[in-house]
C-alpha cells in the first residue's frame, strides 16, 4: 500500500485513500442526532454557506444548480458532522465534496445566460456596466472551457486562496497532482480568456 | 486588460512564473527565479499579466445564497432523521447483540487493567443477521510496548528505472501499476491531450522498468483526458484495467470508459461501464471489485463479483452493508477467502461519549471499522476478531493487510491514532488470522524517543515486517524508509528515498520488490502517477527488498 508525502503532514479522512473515484462523503449513512449537534451544525453552515455557494456558482454559473449542489454538500456534511467538524481542514473537505458534486452535475441552462443575468444584482466590478459584463462574459467562457477539476483548482487557488496542501485536500489528489491540475488550469484559462478578452 | 508580453531571454514561461508565485517550484528553481525575475522585464510583465488575469477571476461576481438554502438543508436533515429512526428500529436486534459483546469485552479489559482501553470498537453489526456470524469471544488483548528509536538497518540497493515517456511535460499524464506477487512486471498508461483530442498509449515492462514495450495506442478525438488510472488484478497479473476519464471539448460532458486486457496487455477490449471498478481481484474465473453506485442520490461503495470478464456484476455484500455502513476495502487470498473492511458510521449524538458501563445501549464511536471474512464468495460472512483498543471516541483506526499468501492465515496490523498528538497511539498485529494480537512499538526517527510518530501509513511486507515512509533523521523534506521486522522490538532505518515521495512493495515469496517514485498514488492498487509537473520531475527507482 503506497503512501505519498502529503499524508505525512496531517491525517486525511479515511476515504482519501481512494483518489478520484470516491467522494469523501460518499457513504453518507447515519447522521448526527438532534439537539446539541444541530446548533453546532447551523453555526458550521452559516460559517461556510456563502463561500460554498459562491464557489459552486463560479464552477457552474447556474443559480439553480448552485442551490442544489450547495444543499447536497451541506447535507453530506451534516450526515457525518461529528467527523467533519474535527477535520483539520473542514473547509477543504466541503470544497472537495462540492467539486465532486459539480463534476457530476449536468447543466440545465446556458451558463453564459445565467452569468450575465446575475450581474445587475451583485457585481464586484467597477462603474462601467458594459465593460464589466464583457469581462464577466470572458471569465465565464474561459472557466467553462476548463474541465471541472481544473476549474475548481483555479478558483480555489485564486479566489479562495487555498494553499497547495489545502488544494490537494480539496481536489482529493496528491500535492503533485494538485500542482499539475493548477498549472494546466492556469494555462488553459489564459488561452481561452485571451481569446474572449473584452 | 491583459498587458502584452515580451520574451524572456531564458524562455521562462508563464506557467513556471505562476508556479513560482504559487510557491510550487523546487527550491533550486525558486532560488533561481528569485534572482532572475527582478532583473527580467519580460518576466515581470508576464507576472503582471498573470496577476491581471487572477484579478479578473476574483472580480467575477457571485451572488450570496438566501434563506432558501438553509431551509432546504434543514428539511433534508429532518427527513433523514425520520428515516434513520425507522432504520434503527428495524436494526435493533442485531445491534443489541453486538453491543452486549462490546460491553463484555470492556469489562474484561478493565479487569486486565489495560488503562488505554476505554470503549468498544465493535461494529454496529450488519443490517440483517441471517447470514452473518458474530463470534462469541474476542481475541486476547495486547499489552502496550515502548516506542523504538530506529537503528541503522540494511540499505536497499536502489536502481534508477526508466520511464516509458521522458521527459515529462506538465501536459503529460503517466500512470503505472505494478503486478502484485511479481514485482518485476508493471504496466503504464501515458495520455496527452491537445486541441484535437487525446492520445493514450499503454506500455509494459518485465524487468522493473529498465525497458518498456509499447502495447497499444489509441486516439480519442475531441477528448481532454484528465486521468488514465491503471490497475493490475491482485491475484492475476495478466489482467490489467485502465479507467480513462476526461471531458468532451465540445459538450463539456464528463467521459469515462475502461480498457481491459486479460492477456498481459496483448489484446485490449473497451468496456463502457457506468460505475467505477476498483481493486480487482480474480480467482477461479470470478472477479471481485469494489464499485461505486448511487443509492438515494448518495454515492456508496459496494462489493461485486463478475464471472463474465467484468461485463455483468452481482452484488455480494448485502449482508454487510446497511443504511449506515458499507464495505470500503477488501482482500482476496489465493485460497478463496474474502476479507472485507466495513466502515460503520454509527451516528452518535454530539458529546455522548461511550463508557464501558453503559451496557448494550452504550453509544458507540462515531465511525468504526470492522473486518469480516467469507469462504464462500460472500454468501456468508463472519466477524474477524480484532482487539478493542481506543483512547478516545475520535481515535481513528486503520487496518493494514499483508498481500495474502496461499495456505497462510491473514497477517494484519491495526493502527490506532488519536487526533492531534501521539498519546494513546498504538500499533497491534496478528499473524495467526486474528487469534492473537501483539502490540508493536511506534517508531521514533530522532532521539530522545519521547514523541513517537503515530501514523496510519504502514505497509506490510511478505515476511511480516511493517514498513513506513517518514522524514529522514534530522530532515523535514527528505523522506526515508523504516522497517520493523516481524518479531523485532526495534525499528530499522533503511535509508532515504532520494527524490521520491511515494513507495510500494510488491510482495513475492522471495521477499518483494520496492518501487519508489515522485508523484501521486492510488492507495490500494500498487499504482500511481509519476511526475506531471515541471517542479516534480519524473523519478522512478526499484530495489530488492533487503
Amino acid at each position: 500500500m503506497p503512501r505519498a508525502l502529503a499524508h505525512l503532514a496531517s491525517r486525511p479522512p479515511l476515504e482519501q485513500a481512494r483518489r478520484l473515484e470516491y467522494q469523501p462523503a460518499a457513504n453518507a449513512r447515519g447522521a448526527s442526532g438532534r439537539g446539541v449537534g444541530d446548533e453546532a451544525f447551523e453555526q458550521f453552515f452559516r460559517a461556510h454557506e456563502r463561500e460554498i455557494f459562491g464557489y459552486l456558482w463560479r464552477l457552474t454559473g447556474d443559480e439553480h444548480a448552485s442551490y442544489d449542489l450547495a444543499q447536497e454538500t451541506f447535507v453530506r456534511a451534516w450526515q457525518r458532522f461529528e467527523r467533519v467538524r474535527r477535520y483539520d481542514r473542514p473547509r477543504a473537505w466541503l470544497f472537495r465534496v462540492a467539486t465532486n458534486l459539480a463534476s457530476n452535475h449536468r447543466r440545465h441552462r446556458s451558463v453564459r445566460e445565467a452569468a450575465t443575468a446575475r450581474l445587475g444584482s451583485d457585481s464586484g466590478f467597477g462603474c462601467d456596466p458594459g465593460a464589466d459584463i464583457a469581462e464577466a462574459d470572458a471569465v465565464r467562457s474561459a472557466l467553462d472551457a476548463l474541465p471541472m477539476k481544473q476549474r475548481g483548482a483555479l478558483v480555489l487557488r485564486v479566489v479562495y486562496g487555498l494553499s497547495i496542501v489545502e488544494l490537494a485536500h480539496a481536489l482529493g489528489s496528491s500535492e503533485a497532482g494538485a500542482k499539475m491540475t493548477l498549472s494546466r488550469a492556469r494555462q488553459r484559462f489564459r488561452t481561452y480568456y485571451t481569446q474572449e478578452e473584452p | 486588460m491583459i498587458p502584452s508580453m515580451t520574451r524572456c531571454p531564458e524562455r521562462i514561461g508563464p506557467e513556471t512564473l505562476a508556479a513560482w508565485r504559487d510557491g510550487t517550484l523546487s527550491s533550486a528553481q525558486a532560488a533561481h527565479l528569485d534572482t532572475h525575475v527582478p532583473q527580467c522585464p519580460a518576466c515581470r510583465a508576464a507576472l503582471d499579466a498573470s496577476d491581471a488575469l487572477d484579478a479578473s477571476l476574483r472580480r467575477y461576481p457571485a451572488p450570496d445564497p438566501d434563506e432558501r438554502l438553509w431551509n432546504a438543508v434543514r428539511d433534508r436533515m429532518h427527513g433523514a432523521q425520520t428515516q434513520r429512526q425507522q432504520l434503527q428500529r428495524a436494526q435493533r436486534s442485531p445491534r443489541r447483540i453486538v453491543g452486549g459483546l462490546g460491553a463484555l469485552a470492556a469489562v474484561v479489559l478493565l479487569a486486565l487493567g489495560f488503562a488505554q482501553v476505554l470503549h468498544s470498537h465493535m461494529p454496529a453489526g450488519p443490517h440483517t443477521g441471517a447470514t452473518v456470524t458474530v463470534p462469541a469471544t474476542m481475541g486476547p488483548l495486547p499489552t502496550a510496548v515502548a516506542p523504538s528509536l530506529a537503528v541503522p538497518g540494511p540499505r536497499p540497493n536502489w536502481q534508477q528505472a526508466q520511464l516509458p515517456v521522458s521527459p515529462l511535460s506538465d501536459q503529460d499524464i503517466l500512470t503505472f501499476a505494478v503486478a502484485p506477487g511479481n514485482g518485476e512486471s508493471a504496466y503504464a498508461c501515458h495520455a496527452i491531450s491537445d486541441s484535437s483530442g487525446a492520445t493514450l498509449t499503454f506500455y509494459r515492462t518485465t524487468d522493473r522498468a529498465l525497458h518498456w514495450t509499447q502495447l497499444k495506442q489509441l486516439t480519442a478525438p475531441g477528448l481532454d483526458v484528465s486521468d488514465c488510472a491503471i490497475q493490475v488484478d491482485a491475484l492475476d497479473g495478466s489482467r490489467v484495467l485502465a479507467q480513462v476519464m476526461g471531458q468532451d471539448m465540445q459538450t463539456l460532458a464528463q467521459v469515462t470508459w475502461y480498457e481491459l486486457s486479460e492477456d498481459g496487455g496483448a489484446h485490449w477490449t473497451r468496456l463502457d461501464q457506468s460505475a467505477p471498478i476498483n481493486d480487482l481481484a480474480t480467482l477461479n474465473g470470478t472477479t471481485y471489485a469494489l464499485r461505486q453506485v448511487v443509492v438515494n442520490h448518495i454515492v456508496v461503495a459496494e462489493l461485486f463479483a463478475s464471472t463474465d470478464q467484468l461485463r455483468t456484476w452481482q452484488r455480494i455484500d448485502q449482508t454487510l452493508a446497511g443504511a449506515n455502513q458499507m464495505v470500503d476495502n477488501f482482500w482476496l487470498n489465493p485460497d478463496g477467502e474474502l476479507l472485507a473492511e466495513v466502515e460503520t458510521d454509527s451516528g452518535a449524538p454530539a458529546g455522548a461519549a461511550a463508557t464501558p458501563s453503559a451496557g448494550p445501549s452504550a453509544t458507540p464511536a462515531q465511525v468504526d471499522l470492522s473486518l469480516w471474512r467469507s469462504t464462500d464468495g460472500g454468501a456468508h460472512w463472519s466477524l474477524f476478531p480484532v482487539p478493542s483498543l481506543s483512547t478516545s471516541r475520535d481515535t481513528q483506526l486503520d487496518y493494514f493487510v499483508q498481500s495474502p499468501v496461499a495456505g497462510q492465515p491473514w497477517h494484519i496490523c491495526a493502527s490506532y491514532a488519536p487526533p492531534g498528538n501521539s498519546t494513546g497511539a498504538a500499533l497491534v498485529c496478528t499473524f495467526d488470522g486474528g487469534r492473537t494480537w501483539s502490540a508493536r512499538p511506534l517508531v521514533c526517527t530522532t532521539a530522545p524517543c519521547t514523541q513517537p510518530l503515530p501514523t496510519d501509513q504502514y505497509v506490510m511486507a511478505s515476511d511480516g515486517a511493517v514498513l513506513i515512509m517518514m522524514p529522514a533523521p534530522g530532515s523535514q523534506s527528505q523522506l526515508a524508509l523504516y522497517r520493523l521486522p516481524r518479531g523485532a522490538t526495534t525499528w530499522q532505518y533503511l535509508g532515504p528515498l532520494a527524490g521520491s515521495n511515494a513507495f510500494f512493495i510488491a510482495s513475492t515469496p522471495a521477499g518483494g520488490i520496492l518501487w519508489a517514485f515522485a508523484g501521486g498514488e492510488y492507495a490500494t492498487r500498487l499504482s500511481g502517477t509519476i511526475g506531471g509537473h515541471q517542479a516534480l520531475p519524473g523519478v522512478l527507482a526499484t530495489a530488492t527488498y533487503p
